[in-house]
């Protein structure tokens, strides 16, 4: 008995013991991983350093073949792309231009969308022989759109299914479209399906018509689209997808035997007979996560379901979703800048990808490597607030240039705890106190410069390369010459206008003024519309909603108000006078409608003038933006006479720093980390387009290289702008703080819809404020 | 007192020390598992928040009182401390009064008590999730309450976003906590003699001098622990506050843990650390004082 109580009383203080441990460990560590012996191993296996789009063939033997994008070079691979053969394409006829895109049969018979020489239409369906010859393909639907003058009609999708069968989808867009002649000219199908970005049922024009309280109307030409499966013997159209899969992603169609599976926007596939063309019941498929947009499926032999998305690769087994590559693996498909076009699956889990890039496509193949361990003095944990394809680009550029070496990516927010970032970031607290922290740390969202002053981050002076990186950016982030932190993305909000003009704006007061003196605003979509109105009779300003009248300018003022943690009342009294002087000119406050979902996310259903920042100096004497990428400033680049100043305010010059870096003093990767932030600023990472403009001159001048080819091949004026020009007005870097941001929009809009007086609006802000300010006391 | 009788009673002293130091051990051995806990998860870690309050955020440079210095200036701790004092302030005497109240009278009712027993103990059982719902539907802008007020023709009152939130949590917290305080007064009532009251009966006492004279003199060892207990969970209100008005609610319901919180979360380590002391420091001293004031009252 007295034994037994002693090992009654060891054994209780043994599971508290080891409750407490385990407990303390997985808690602790928000980045932990588990490790596994064996990996998958990426390989490059694209047949030709030639930067090109290739697509990717499998044969009935299992065997690869890959055309460039002229087809003129065709490439065999009988050992999953061990070696190549390279051989003469199609394309070496000279006959054979403009191709728009291929698909093969189940033979490798190629068929193709030409475009016509003399302009960037498309016009003819063909089957394309080996020698580069072309016969037309009957399909009346197609072709009739084809041969209609009064419209431009654009392939979607196409693809060729086994049994001469052909999915091919396609919308015409009217040639004119003005607001005396409404394009929609057939009646809209009795259930015309929408998902919101296009129309899926056949015949269905989607033309919106707004007419405004002046009388005015608007049309929005969202185009008529056709999507069918189609005979290619017979040209019939065997069924109407639109119709009978309203929700099909446009993806790849993946087919099994005398079964075509489409995939739909919500994790299911739809099976098709092609024999029959009939529609079978869906079947239930999840990648399991966030970002499973794209996701392309693919069978094994055993006719096993494979998926692979942004999310990961794995398999549906016993309608149950199994991860085989996770999404935190540093592979070159996890991200919005690598999408998936072909994904084949070969036996032992060994699968193929093409991945689309920017500007071209790779080829991947991914094996299981048992023998390969994980090797902890190359284990780089990387985190951010929420989950951020810009990171992930990062990501994977770092993983190419280090294939040895394993990242782990957490964001804090996500599904599982309901994006609640007050929990995400105790997290992380929790973690950096206890020395278990990540190794680079995304400081988005969180206070940097808190983080830096606590000393959780690492000087990363001497150690990242910075010397391309604008001096201008730098100059915020060094002090005292230290540099714990620094941008990798940059925005800065500014009033566009026609040079000249914008010399007597030199304050938010002056801004209001003119426009309290100008004319209404106008309410339309059109951009010829707009355009059309005479130059006297075009308001001051382009806005979109209350919501962007903060966005651009609370940056601008914030410097000036919020001092020493207090607010300075002469300042915000100016600035809400202000606000409330554009807000009634334009309606913007009154004018808009917020939803507030059960989830806690506002959405703004309407409001302001309705009219694209895009086309705002063209429309409106001002326009604003916020510089979120290179093609926000085509509009300014293109335009003569047309520059740009900071969003006028007290302090001029403000700018938003974005993917600010930094690395965690108790890293044990301190070079592993280096690097990592050193492909952040590489001339790759920096040339990738994502949010925000590139901080160093090499990334702009690629992605505007990048971007003015595009430009070229449709027939568009490059564009051209001296960056300069726009670092000369970064002058105070502002972190956005969402509590303070929403609170003063809040207080704002109170003010503006009549809710509040100013009085009242001002102590309304101050007592919003005085716990959360006295805190940083 | 012979030889053997001396021995005869040494043996039985060495027994009985014998079996006391066994009855030693094994209470300890029982206590281990619950002393562990207590060690590990709030004695060791008050240590390290002891010393933490003595250093940088990061654990690593000696900074001495330049923590407690910058909390005691600090205006938020100030509001916090106040607002928190003023709810047990307000809170502890009228959740007493409350519950005592009701323990006489499920007692006076006698057999029926059993369902108001029941029926107090429920809000005990609600999860906070749900009250802060019933939070919502009540004291809304449009809510119940609003409603209520505004077909009446009076002005709709904004409960949440003005001092009124105060009181808000006020009742909240009684209603409650006064079930679980009725169950701790049934208790220390039945712990009172019968025959006390037959005396005061005998000697003519009225309801009042009996309540007076007997009853409450003997309910003051349960006062003192319904007190220290009330005045813990008295924190515990902040889960309310918080869910329904988020970190930074309106000045009145702002509460240290609030403030505790809002420190995490910016990174305010040695203030944080250096205000749970001070706190901890302060309820050590409160119920030290209350304690001592009961027991001279006992004696």
């Amino acid at each position: 008995m007295k034994l037994f109580r002693k090992i009654l009383g060891a054994a209780l203080c043994g599971t508290i013991l080891l409750t407490t441990v385990t407990a303390c460990t997985k808690q602790a560590d928000p980045t932990s991983s588990s490790t596994v012996s064996g990996r998958y191993i990426q390989t490059d296996i694209t047949p030709s350093t030639e930067n090109d789009n290739y697509t990717l063939l499998q044969n009935t033997d299992g065997s690869l073949a890959v055309y460039n994008s002229s087809l003129s070079k065709k490439f065999d691979s009988t050992d999953l792309g061990e070696t190549w053969k390279e051989s003469a394409g199609p394309g070496t006829n000279p006959n054979l231009k403009n191709i728009y895109g291929v698909s093969a049969d189940e033979n490798g018979n190629l068929y193709g969308i030409l475009g016509s020489v003399d302009d960037s239409t498309q016009n003819q369906f063909v089957k394309i022989n080996a020698d580069g010859s072309t016969a037309p393909v009957e399909i009346p639907a197609l072709t009739e759109a084809f041969e209609d003058q009064s419209s431009t009609v654009y392939a979607n999708y196409f693809q060729v299914l086994p049994g001469n069968k052909a999915i091919i989808s396609f919308s015409s867009y009217a040639n004119t479209g003005s607001s005396e002649e409404p394009i929609a000219e057939e009646p809209a199908a009795e259930d015309p399906t929408v998902d919101g970005t296009h129309a899926e049922s056949a015949g269905a024009s989607l033309t919106t018509q707004d007419t405004g309280e002046d009388g005015s109307t608007s049309y929005t030409d969202f185009g008529k689209t056709v999507s069918g499966l189609f005979d290619l013997t017979t040209g019939e159209e065997l069924l109407d997808i639109g119709a009978n899969i309203p929700d099909w992603s446009q993806s790849k169609v993946y087919y099994k035997d005398d079964t075509a599976y489409f995939s739909t926007q919500n994790n299911t596939l739809i099976p098709v007979t092609l024999s029959t063309a009939t529609v079978g019941s869906s079947i239930s498929v999840s990648s399991g996560g966030l970002y499973d947009y794209g996701t392309s499926y693919n069978f094994s032999k055993d006719g096993t379901i494979y998926s692979a998305s942004a999310n990961a690769v794995g398999k549906t087994v016993n309608d149950k979703y199994e991860s085989i590559i996770s999404n935190t693996a540093p592979f070159s498909f996890g991200s919005q800048n690598n999408y998936i076009q072909n994904f084949l699956v070969f036996d032992n889990d060994t699968f193929v990808m093409n991945v689309q890039q920017m500007t071209n496509s790779k080829i991947y193949k991914y094996v299981y490597d048992p023998n390969a361990t994980v090797d902890p003095n190359k284990t780089l944990s990387v985190w951010s607030l929420y989950d951020d394809f810009g990171i992930r680009s990062i990501i994977s550029e770092f993983a190419q240039s280090n294939p040895d070496a394993t990242v782990t990516y957490t964001y804090g927010a996500s599904e599982e705890n309901e994006y609640n970032t007050v929990d995400a970031i105790n997290a992380l607290n929790t973690a950096l106190l206890a020395g278990k922290g990540p190794d680079i740390i995304s400081l988005d969202g969180l206070d940097a410069e808190s983080y830096a002053e606590k000393g959780t981050l690492l000087d990363l002076k001497g150690k990242v390369d910075t010397s391309k990186v604008f001096p201008e950016i730098m100059s915020g982030f060094e002090k005292d010459g230290k540099l714990f932190y620094l941008p990798t993305r940059f925005t800065a909000p500014v009033l566009m206008g026609d040079n000249g003009k914008l010399d007597t704006v030199s304050t938010l007061t002056d801004l209001a003024s003119s426009i309290k003196n100008g004319p209404d605003a106008v309410a339309s979509s059109d951009p010829s519309q707009l355009t059309a109105i005479p130059e006297n009779e075009r308001p001051i300003l382009s806005l979109n909603s209350f919501y962007d009248l903060i966005n651009f300018s609370w940056p601008s003022a914030e410097p000036s108000i919020l001092k020493d943690n207090a607010f300075d009342k002469d300042a915000l009294r100016t600035y809400l006078t202000n606000i409330k002087t554009i807000s009634d000119k334009y309606n913007l406050a009154t004018n808009e409608t917020v939803n507030q979902g059960e989830d806690g996310t506002t959405t703004i259903i309407s409001g302001g003038m309705d009219s694209a920042t895009a086309y705002s100096s063209e429309q409106s004497v001002y326009g604003a933006t916020d510089l979120s990428s290179i093609m926000s400033l085509a509009d300014v680049a293109n335009r003569p006479n047309t520059t740009y100043i900071s969003f006028p305010d007290s302090s001029n010059g403000t700018w938003k720093p974005l993917y600010n870096l930094g690395i965690s003093s108790t890293t044990k990767q301190t070079d592993l980390a280096t690097s990592f932030i050193n492909t952040a600023l590489s001339k790759t990472s920096q040339s990738i387009s994502s949010y925000g403009l590139p901080v160093t001159q090499e990334g702009i001048d690629t992605q505007l290289a990048l971007i003015n080819k595009t430009y070229k091949e449709y027939g568009l004026d490059e564009i051209s702008f001296d960056a300069s020009a726009i670092t000369k007005l970064l002058k105070t870097p502002v972190s956005e703080d969402y509590t303070v941001s929403y609170k003063i929009m809040e207080a704002a809009r109170n003010y503006c819809d009549g809710s509040l007086d100013l009085g009242q609006t001002i102590n309304k802000i101050e007592q919003d404020f005085r716990s959360y300010l006295a805190e940083r006391g | 007192m012979s030889h053997i009788e001396i021995s005869k009673k040494n043996s039985t002293h060495k027994k009985r020390k014998h079996a006391k130091n066994r009855e030693g051990r094994a209470a300890f051995l029982f206590m281990l598992p619950s002393l562990l806990g207590l060690s590990i998860f709030f004695l060791i870690p008050f240590l390290d928040t002891i010393r933490r309050s003595f250093f940088d955020a990061m654990g690593k440079n000696f900074i001495g009182f330049e923590g407690y210095a910058s909390v005691i200036k600090n205006t938020a701790f100030q509001l916090a401390s106040g607002n928190t004092a003023k709810f047990i302030a307000i809170c502890l005497p009228l959740l007493l009064l409350t519950s005592l109240t009701l323990a006489l009278l499920v007692r006076i009712v006698k057999g029926k008590g059993k369902i108001f027993k029941t029926l107090y103990l429920l809000p005990m059982a609600i999860p906070v999730a749900s009250i802060v719902l019933l939070w919502q539907v009540l004291f809304e802008d449009k809510g119940i309450l609003n409603s209520f007020l505004t077909a009446l023709g009076a002005q709709p009152v904004n409960f949440m976003g003005s001092s009124a939130a105060f009181w808000v949590l006020i009742f909240t917290y009684l209603w409650k906590n006064s079930g679980y305080n009725m169950i701790l007064w049934l208790a220390g009532l039945d712990g009172i003699s019968e025959s006390l009251y037959e005396a005061a009966k005998v000697d003519g006492a009225n309801t009042r001098q009996i309540f007076f004279k007997v009853t409450l003199p003997n309910l003051l060892p349960t006062l003192s622990l319904v007190a220290v207990l009330a005045m813990l969970s008295s924190f515990k209100v902040f889960r309310e506050a918080y869910l329904v008005a988020g970190a930074y609610p309106h000045d009145s319901i702002y509460l240290l843990q609030h403030l505790f919180n809002n420190w995490f979360t910016s990174l305010e380590i040695t203030k944080l650390c250096a205000a749970a002391v001070m706190l901890a420091i302060a309820l050590l001293i409160v119920i030290l004082l209350m304690q001592k004031n009961l027991s001279d009252t006992n004696d």
